[in-house]
């Protein structure tokens, strides 16, 4: 009974100490006051991105976005619509295109913190983002961001498709499989002088950073592919030795896997929209010759009938094969190669490839390329030991027309968007300079 | 009797768990007066018709810089600078948010000239890679003493001082004479490399004055010898709206120095000191102390960072050298280069190094190293003997560098000598044969 009272006593005590009657009378408006005026620049982010996906965007410097013990400069306000314009088009807006509302508004990061320098670490890199447990992301380099220079645009939102990917495998994790294509993750040590850009990718590796881990692998994966695009990455894997290819190729596949299986999204139609977008907000796109010298394109098929072919070229050609139907009887085909030798070893070695019958006729040219003005000069260089050759060299009088067209015109190669509309990517060909007429054009093999 | 006792406790307790009177400091809860200091100095602030003189010294490197603001009520900046004629004629805007952060805290929140000290970026301003000249943008509000405001920066204590301009003050910065200003005395100490004043002891020796007002090295110097001994005392300065201002008066001959006017009319300076004494600057033919008695003590080195040589030096070191960097670079397998000539001498130890930094790949640095020691006689002609070679470069180019560079220093006397290249607006050391006078070479002194 004693007990019993002074549990009861107790209860009281506690339940009266407890009672609150009245609300925190704390008014937070006075606590930190914002007082800022709202300038056109917060206008449009609210109209581009807080109302849209309720995401804000933090421009103004705030230490707590940032690591504290960094020296990190606030952003030029100038630069804050150019940057969040290149964000929206070519991050938000193919995303949304392709993946819908129901897909972006959920994962899109609440917050894009916003810094004008990069982040200097202590082992000597810099950091260019990072994304918080997917409800932000830091965006560095703000102030050298300037939307005609390619590279810099590309290096920009690289960045934000990199940490929006980790927001994505966050979620749903990467297969376990992935990491056992290329097991040489080092982690941190991805930053030593033995990690140098060719031993990364001898193993397999899209970037040196790719050696930090499967995520950051998986992630510089997709925003390669996305960002630099299809044919930076065939470039890449074209011109790695043949066990690292294999290795890309197969990172390639499980990233497009993944987005179709995990989230629905055919990551190809992505791929375009991002690259039509980053081609509409630049004004620019990366050169022929450069996708050519790069190693984009292992050769090229020309066809002699197709429309567009100039009357040189056609001559050239159909005087070479008349000749040899009168000396061998042999038809040749209208349709040959052009091929680079070796794309893993130079871009610069060609195989010219005709043939006709059960014959292969094969003769090697030297192209001697000019990565600024598309200039290209093709020679005859000593034949190889095979059958294919020797038949080339029999019939190579008989063929000279061809070989003089090839070897005397000085050429420019080029896309052929002008002659063939829509061609792009697909068709390319070699103007004959001075006057910079189309001579021929072929398929391109990729 | 004990249920009592429990019973009273209880009640007690209750009784105080009831209680809900406040104590409260000032009266004011906390977001009150967070409020009111957030307030008052914004008030403050905003509050100044004539805007603000501000004076900020930075702690890496560099010197002191001047800044002329004005804050509105919509948080908004806008500020003029030393850092260069431009930011001194053209105002930059920007954004500022008074916050409290444990103290009432002035945080200058997007870019403006001020940050140009802390960018990370050395390709920005220059300044430390990853830290800039090391300055703030983030200030806690100390104090205020009459019209002086006293500012700390978070990071890194960076002391800045705003002082309330006056009507006089604004005119002066929104004129052009603030620009003109800064360009007169970086004209004048260019053409006037030798400055000095008397010294206050005694009138009769001459005390080196050094005005630098590049904004790497803002800095007031005293050099002055006295019984064999090199004194040197300095000060980063800022440019102020009568000329110059010292971060701290300095101490020199019984003296203490704050300021020194810049008169138009005239081109001189007149130094001010605490007492009301003025001390006119006098510009003199030649240094008021040879280089070679300062050099080893106040001075260490002649450098030539780069691959290049510096004005004013002679052919025939210009023609040894170059011989000598060919020879290097054709003498390795891997592409290897020869850089940064460095001369220094070490006073107490009277030892003289000459070395170059061996650079293979671009990116693998091998110091060489030669170390002699010296005799000097007391109008400072060199001899060198006693070869030491250290680093890991020293011993792969010993013998071309004997054969070019080094055969000479041990045969020769030298001499050391200021060398005033006008065209750049420095004063650069000399170190010259005294046997083949045009083998000598010429460098910024450290």
């Amino acid at each position: 009974m004693e007990k019993i009272l002074i549990y009861f006593i107790l209860l009281s005590t506690l339940l009266v100490s407890c009672k609150k009657e009245a609300a925190l009378n704390v008014d937070l408006s006075k606590s930190n006051p914002i007082t800022a005026v709202e300038r056109p620049i917060d206008t449009w982010l609210n109209t581009n991105f807080l109302t849209p996906y309720n995401m804000e965007v933090l421009y103004k410097f705030d230490r707590f976005q940032a690591p504290i013990d960094k020296d990190l400069v606030p952003v030029l306000e100038d630069q804050v619509q150019p940057v969040m314009e290149a964000v929206r088009d070519i991050w938000i807006e193919p995303y949304l295109q392709t993946a819908g509302k129901a897909f972006l508004k959920p994962l899109v990061p609440k917050q894009i913190a916003l810094v004008g320098s990069a982040q200097y670490n202590i082992d000597g890199s810099i950091t260019l983002g990072t994304a918080d447990a997917g409800r932000r992301i830091n965006l560095f380099v703000v102030n050298d961001y300037d939307k005609t220079n390619l590279p810099n645009v590309v290096q920009m939102l690289h960045t934000i498709h990199h940490e929006f990917v980790h927001i994505l495998h966050q979620n749903i994790p990467v297969p376990p499989d992935y990491e056992k294509i290329s097991p040489e993750y080092v982690g941190g040590g991805w930053i030593s002088f033995s990690n140098t850009a060719i031993a990364a990718k001898d193993l397999g590796f899209i970037t040196r950073y790719s050696r930090m881990n499967k995520d950051e692998d998986f992630a510089e994966m997709a925003s390669f592919l996305l960002v630099e695009g299809q044919d930076a990455f065939n470039a890449y894997a074209n011109t790695s030795i043949a066990t690292a290819e294999a290795r890309l190729r197969q990172k390639e596949l499980a990233v497009v896997d993944y987005y179709k299986v995990n989230y629905g999204i055919d990551f190809r139609a992505l791929q375009e929209r991002v690259r039509i977008a980053k081609e509409t907000l630049t004004g620019k796109s990366t050169p022929f010759i450069t996708n050519l010298t790069s190693g984009v394109y292992k050769g090229f098929t020309v066809q002699r009938s197709a429309a567009g072919q100039s009357a040189a070229f056609v001559t050239a050609f159909n005087t070479s094969i008349a000749s040899v139907q009168t000396d061998f009887g042999i038809p040749i085909n209208s349709v040959f190669d052009l091929d680079f030798t070796d794309i893993k070893t130079n871009r610069t070695d060609m195989i010219l490839k005709l043939s006709g019958s059960t014959f292969a006729f094969w003769y090697n040219l030297k192209a001697t390329i000019d990565v600024n003005t598309g200039a290209v000069k093709l020679a005859l260089a000593p034949a190889g030991t095979t059958t294919a050759y020797a038949n080339g060299t029999l019939i190579q009088p008989n063929i000279k027309p061809l070989l003089d067209y090839l070897t005397l015109n000085n050429f420019r190669a080029d896309w052929i968007e002008n002659v063939i509309p829509g061609s792009k990517n697909t068709l390319a060909g070699f103007m004959v300079t001075p006057g910079g007429q189309l001579g021929f054009y072929g398929t391109l093999k990729k | 009797m004990k249920k009592i006792f429990l019973i009273g406790l209880f009640a007690l307790l209750a009784m105080q768990g009831c209680k809900k009177d406040e104590t409260l400091i000032d009266g004011k809860r906390p977001e009150e007066r967070i409020q009111e200091g957030l307030e008052k100095y914004a008030s403050e602030l905003t509050g100044s018709v004539n805007g603000w003189k501000g004076y900020i010294y930075t702690s890496n490197i560099g010197g002191g810089y001047s800044f002329y603001l004005n804050f509105n009520k919509s948080n908004r900046v806008t500020m003029l600078s030393d850092l260069d004629i431009a930011a001194a004629e053209t105002g930059m805007e920007s954004s500022y948010q008074i916050k409290q952060v444990m103290v009432p805290t002035l945080i200058f929140d997007t870019y403006s000239y001020l940050h140009l000290l802390t960018d990370p970026n050395s390709d920005v301003l220059g300044g430390d890679e990853g830290a800039g000249f090391g300055s703030d943008f983030e200030f806690e509000i100390r104090e205020q003493k009459g019209d002086t405001l006293k500012l700390v920066g978070k990071k890194r204590n960076t002391q800045f001082t705003l002082i309330k301009a006056t009507a006089a003050d604004k005119a002066f910065y929104t004129s052009d004479k603030y620009a003109l200003l800064i360009d007169d005395v970086a004209n004048y100490v260019a053409a006037n490399p030798f400055l000095y004043i008397p010294d206050p002891k005694n009138n009769v020796n001459r005390v080196q004055v050094n005005v630098t007002p590049d904004i790497y090295t803002r800095m007031f110097t005293f050099t002055s010898l006295e019984a064999g001994v090199i004194k040197s005392t300095q000060v980063p300065f800022a440019f102020s709206t009568t000329g110059i201002i010292f971060s701290k008066p300095l101490e020199f001959g019984g003296l203490s120095f704050t300021s020194a006017d810049w008169d138009t009319v005239s081109s001189k300076f007149m130094l001010n000191t605490s007492s009301g004494t003025k001390v006119e600057i006098l510009s003199g033919t030649s240094a008021a102390i040879p280089l070679h008695e300062v050099m080893g003590t106040a001075l260490i080195s002649i450098n030539m960072p780069g691959q290049l040589t510096f004005p004013g030096s002679g052919q025939t070191f210009v023609s040894a050298y170059t011989t000598f960097k060919n020879s290097v670079a054709a003498g390795f397998s891997t592409p290897t280069i020869v850089r940064d000539l460095n001369v220094s001498f070490n006073a107490v130890s009277k030892t003289m190094a000459i070395s170059v930094n061996v650079v293979q790949n671009t990116t693998s640095v091998f110091p060489a190293v030669y170390t002699y020691n010296y005799t000097k006689t007391q109008n400072g002609e060199y001899r060198f003997s006693g070869l030491v070679s250290t680093g890991g470069g020293a011993t792969a180019v010993l013998s071309r560098m004997r054969t070019f560079i080094l055969n000479r220093i041990e045969a020769q006397t030298f001499t050391l000598d200021y060398y005033n290249d006008q065209a750049n607006q420095r004063v650069l050391g000399k170190f010259s044969s005294k046997e083949t006078p045009d083998f000598s070479l010429t460098g910024t002194l450290r």
